[in-house]
């Protein structure tokens, strides 16, 4: 379905944040986007969702395959019209309107009928937002922004949801209550999510498969569960230790140079 | 008594024009975020348009507050084609700055195609003042009244119920996220200046069908600058008050004390509303779980 190769991306003619990056996305199917800060996930995100050039960036190499047709050069809006739809870091909602209306922004280029059907689909999923359509979204839970943000991407029927860093920050059992709904959504509509997270255990365990960057490039890429069992990248790209706890920032730094980027 | 009613009864008359110049000014700035510093000039130039056409065709006067707002819609239509779209995702500092250029070049733009003599606008709404209860009105005050007073309901109709509308308090909130909801903030941006550019002509023809069109015309939008400030610069509905409370506060300040005092008395309004509420009357206020 969304189909990267050879990406290149650069900020003001000086920047690589991206390089050489090849990644596919099968209908149906989550692959996880992992890796540290600045390792160019978000870039990722912002050059598939339209939104790069706003931003000073610009896609210097490669080209991104939305089913076949070039996602270059396309404005934001043209990419949810082909059904690409971001739920963007930090949920982003906009505070001062209701969550109702939050909801309806989600479905702006759906007819009423849609708009309807879905939302009451999304008050299903997320049961705790019925009684508080009215409220400014600002006022809410970082939980409940959080499922207010899913249900706004999901007002507008993406066929590709890309998530960035949904987890952030929301006390663990959110984070499961979010992934648990993101599994069923893929169950009962079959949707396709491109996610990027650096909580990889939950990632890992959602997703079909992986790709873990780092500086711009790919570190490690397979399947989900190949790579949360490999002890290496585990380790060294994935800050988990064997019991699956995150390692000491300062062991993972000493031991890097021996296992990344061989000459 | 009667003289105070007289003071309130024309000050809010004058307000009226002074809400809709407001209102134009917000409009723009709730869906860009720009403050648009040619307002008076846009309202100026579509005035010119409008008496060109009235000069040529002789029409009723109430016929200007139908054919002024379309030459307004299509003025700010092919401004913002022009001017501002080629400024999309430029700092909003860029956009104000491209604002006074653009005020400058119509101010000369006029001076060049109808020359610097001021004139009659080519329709007059009556001179024969109505009463109301011993307060007499000349027949465009009533006019400026039942005009802000449908733009204030076509306003809070469309923010209110249409998806644009939504589309506009959204994009005003967070243009960014509001593209990736599918919000097309170009178009957004098009609605906000043919609509601002509608509500201006309104205003510009309403007051120079009471003093005269000239070349200084875009003073009348530069006054209502305050009146926006006061109801809340994102506030269209805020704005449309802001004017009635400053038309009310210069014609008090006028009759009371020193007429030179009435030309200050909206800048004091400013400075006392600012100091109590930052975002004017009727402006938001962020929202934020504490």
């Amino acid at each position: 379905m969304l189909r990267i190769e050879h990406l290149r991306i650069t900020y003001g003619n000086a920047v690589e944040a991206v390089r050489d990056l090849s990644l596919d996305v099968p209908a149906g199917g989550i692959v996880a986007l992992l890796g540290a800060n600045g390792a160019g996930k978000s870039t990722v995100l912002k050059a598939i969702s339209g939104v790069l050039a706003a931003e000073g960036g610009r896609i210097a190499g490669g080209d991104i395959a939305f089913e076949g047709a070039s996602l270059r050069g396309i404005r934001a809006d043209d990419a949810v019209r082909r059904g690409i739809v971001q739920v963007p870091e930090g949920r982003r909602l906009f505070a001062r309107l209701t969550v109702a209306e939050n909801l309806s922004i989600g479905g702006f280029l759906r007819g009423a009928a849609e708009r309807a059907d879905t939302l009451a689909r999304i008050l299903d999923l997320f049961p705790p937002l019925t009684d508080k359509l009215s409220r400014a979204a600002g006022l809410l839970s970082g939980g409940e922004q959080q499922m207010v943000a899913l249900g706004r991407a999901l007002m507008a029927r993406p066929r590709l949801l890309m998530l960035d860093e949904p987890s952030l920050g929301l006390a663990p059992v959110i984070t499961g209550e979010i992934f648990a709904a993101l599994a069923r959504l893929r169950g009962e509509l079959g949707l396709t999510i491109l996610l990027i997270e650096q909580n990889a255990s939950r990632a890992l365990a959602l997703a079909d498969r992986a790709t873990v960057m780092e500086g711009g490039r790919v570190a490690a890429s397979g399947a989900a569960a190949a790579l949360a069992a490999d002890p290496m990248i585990r380790a060294h790209y994935l800050g988990l230790s064997d019991s699956g706890t995150r390692r000491n920032v300062r062991e993972a730094v000493a031991l890097a140079p021996r296992v990344r980027w061989p000459a | 008594m009667q003289f105070l009613a007289d003071l309130i009864v024309s000050g809010l008359a004058a307000g009226a024009i002074y809400g809709l110049f407001g209102m134009a000014y917000a409009a723009i700035y709730k869906a860009t975020g720009v403050v648009n510093f040619a307002q008076g000039e846009v309202a100026m130039l579509i005035v010119y348009l409008t008496a060109s056409v009235f000069t040529r065709i002789p029409l009723p006067f109430w016929s200007a507050l139908l054919i002024a707002p379309l030459i307004g819609i299509a003025t700010g239509l092919v401004l913002d084609r022009l001017v501002i779209r080629p400024m999309v995702g430029r700092p909003a500092f860029a956009i104000v700055m491209v604002t006074i250029g653009l005020a400058v070049m119509i101010r000369a733009l006029i001076v060049l195609a109808w020359g610097s003599e001021p004139r009659e606008f080519p329709a007059r709404a009556g001179e024969a003042v109505l009463k109301f209860g011993g307060v007499g009105l000349y027949p465009v005050q009533l006019l400026a009244f039942a005009v802000l007073a449908v733009a204030i309901a076509a306003a809070w109709a469309l923010l209110r119920f249409s998806r644009m509308g939504l589309a506009m308090r959204a994009t005003a909130i967070d243009e960014r996220t509001a593209t990736l909801m599918g919000i097309d903030v170009r178009r957004v941006a098009a609605i906000a200046w043919a609509a601002s550019a509608g509500v201006s002509a309104l205003a510009g023809v309403l007051f120079a069908s009471t003093t005269y069109v000239g070349p200084d015309l875009f003073q009348a939008g530069l006054k209502a600058f305050p009146a926006t400030i006061v109801g809340g610069l994102d506030s269209v509905i805020g704005s449309a008050i802001g004017g009635l409370i400053l038309g009310v506060v210069e014609n008090l300040t006028g009759g009371y004390g020193d007429t030179a005092l009435k030309e200050i008395a909206g800048f004091v309004a400013i400075v006392a509303v600012l100091m109590i509420r930052p975002t004017g009357l009727f402006g938001a206020r962020d929202v934020e779980r504490l």
